[in-house]
């Protein structure tokens, strides 16, 4: 039987409840795939007027004649090349402590330059307030660029276009990286608005896989959110079905759930975030519905500055004020160099 | 209350060399040009319409917010262009709307060849002319 309130304040006095000091548990973040992916391969900004630019290879003009005997040939003028041109954000988040705060969470400072010592004031911290802090700091700061890495960049004035701009719902409009979407050769594929079949959906698939084959593009990653995953998987089990014969006194170990899904070999990357619009609302279409084919081996390019991305800022303290600030920084931009080896689908 | 309109496309202008399709609400229209520029976006004529959405306007005005937030030392974007859900609402008496259901409605009954894509204006003109020929 539970104690009575006279109870338990009595036995306040003579003991205290026994917290945990574990480190704290993760409750609430997420993976963020295309970051981690994108990330081990990310190019260096390294200055320059305007952002960065990536050479591509446009056309051959190609001048081919067939002659014979005296009949003359001629020659061309040619401009195979030209470069798309991308531009880059900043990006800051930071908090501030109070020396206050910090020592009834058992931090002491003290503007002494030298060793620092444990004090007794760490008996009463349950766990580091300092680190947790720059926990929050660090995952806060993941969770906003990658949302920046997919959105199309219209939220803010200082938002510079993600993958939802650069492999768009509808590639052939506007102006992406400086070319014209309306050059076939800079468009990347869509298909929209397909049937929760297998039919539809593994057919948009295979084309997709061709039409990104047939200008020697491949695709490295496939990203989708839970609506797709799961009309796929539904559609595949759906239509495909295994029998088991065992005989009396066997027993059957049955897993049922879907290890992982495949396309050509790569493995199709749940993205935690489509299933809550980035902590949106919904577009017109939900992100969750949508699935992402890119090639990020040399296709989708992260430029970041190798000296100042996710970078620890230490701001000077105010004159009048006994506060700490702290900060991360970064600087980044997506590029592309090309387009066509990339594409979209997306349920209805 | 609940609204019904077609998404339609725009292009965003980012600096010289990007412009970027969205595919928004006629409402957005005017936050976007409170984020990025009066200039900043393109409107696209040749685009085939896209779908319809239907929302309740009080989660329609959430959404804005909290999509064109902006940074936390400005003003919010939409609270500039619609200071209150109040503002927001008021927008629709001649864009769509529940006014305008009820119009379509009252022009059909008279025989009217309404459709979604008539003004309020143009359905009340063609309202009172037709009851003037009754």
């Amino acid at each position: 039987m539970a104690l009575n309130a006279v109870e338990i304040a009595k036995i306040g006095k003579v003991a205290i409840t026994a917290y945990g000091k574990n480190k704290p548990v993760d409750q609430i973040n997420v993976e963020r795939p295309l970051l981690d992916a994108l990330l081990p391969k990310a190019k260096d900004i390294v200055g320059g007027v305007d952002g960065f630019t990536i050479n591509i290879h446009k056309s051959n003009d190609a001048n081919g004649q067939l002659w014979s005997g005296n009949s003359k040939v001629t020659y061309n003028s040619r401009n195979p090349n030209d470069f798309s041109k991308w531009d880059w954000m900043n990006h800051h988040d930071g908090f501030v402590l109070n020396e206050d705060e910090l020592k009834r969470a058992g931090i002491c400072v003290t503007d002494d330059i030298g060793k620092s010592t444990a004090n007794r004031g760490e008996a009463i911290a349950l766990t580091n307030m300092i680190v947790s802090q720059f926990t929050a700091l660090e995952e806060g700061v993941k969770d906003h660029i990658h949302s920046l890495l997919w959105l199309n960049g219209s939220q803010n004035a200082n938002a510079q276009p993600g993958i939802d701009s650069i492999v768009s719902m509808s590639p052939a409009v506007g102006t992406v990286g400086n070319i014209a979407a309306s050059n076939a050769y800079w468009q990347n594929f869509a298909s929209t608005g397909l049937a929760s079949t297998q039919a539809a959906l593994l057919g948009a698939l295979e084309t997709t896989k061709r039409n990104i084959q047939r200008t020697k593009g491949r695709f490295t990653h496939i990203f989708c959110g839970g609506s797709f995953y799961d009309a796929l998987r539904n559609a595949v089990l759906a239509s495909n079905t295994t029998q088991i014969t065992y005989g009396s006194g066997s027993k059957l170990s049955i897993d049922m759930a879907t290890d992982t899904l495949k396309f050509d070999g790569i493995q199709m990357i749940y993205v935690p975030d489509f299933d809550t619009n980035f902590g949106l609302a919904a577009p017109a279409i939900p992100w969750t519905k949508r699935c992402y084919i890119l090639n990020l081996a040399n296709g989708i390019e992260l430029h970041r500055d190798s000296l100042d991305f996710m970078k620890m800022r230490y701001p000077g303290r105010p004159i009048d004020q006994y506060t700490y600030h702290f900060g991360m920084t970064s600087k980044f931009g997506l590029g592309c160099s090309k387009r066509n080896s990339n594409a979209v689908l997306s349920i209805a | 209350m609940k609204v019904t309109l077609p998404y339609q496309m725009v292009l965003l202008v980012r600096g010289e060399g990007s412009k970027i399709p969205l595919v928004v609400l006629p409402h957005e229209i005017d936050i976007l040009h409170m984020v990025h520029g009066e200039d900043s976006i393109i409107a696209i004529n040749d685009t085939p319409p896209i779908k319809e959405c239907t929302f309740d306007t009080a989660d329609e005005y959430a959404r804005l917010e909290q999509y064109y937030c902006g940074n936390i030392n400005v003003k919010n974007p939409t609270k500039s262009v619609f200071h209150t859900l109040a503002d927001f609402e008021a927008a629709f008496d001649t864009i769509g709307g529940a006014d305008k259901a009820a119009l379509i409605e009252e022009a059909k009954a008279l025989g009217i060849p309404a459709t979604k894509n008539w003004g309020v204006e143009k359905l009340q003109t063609a309202i009172n002319e037709a009851k003037v020929i009754v």
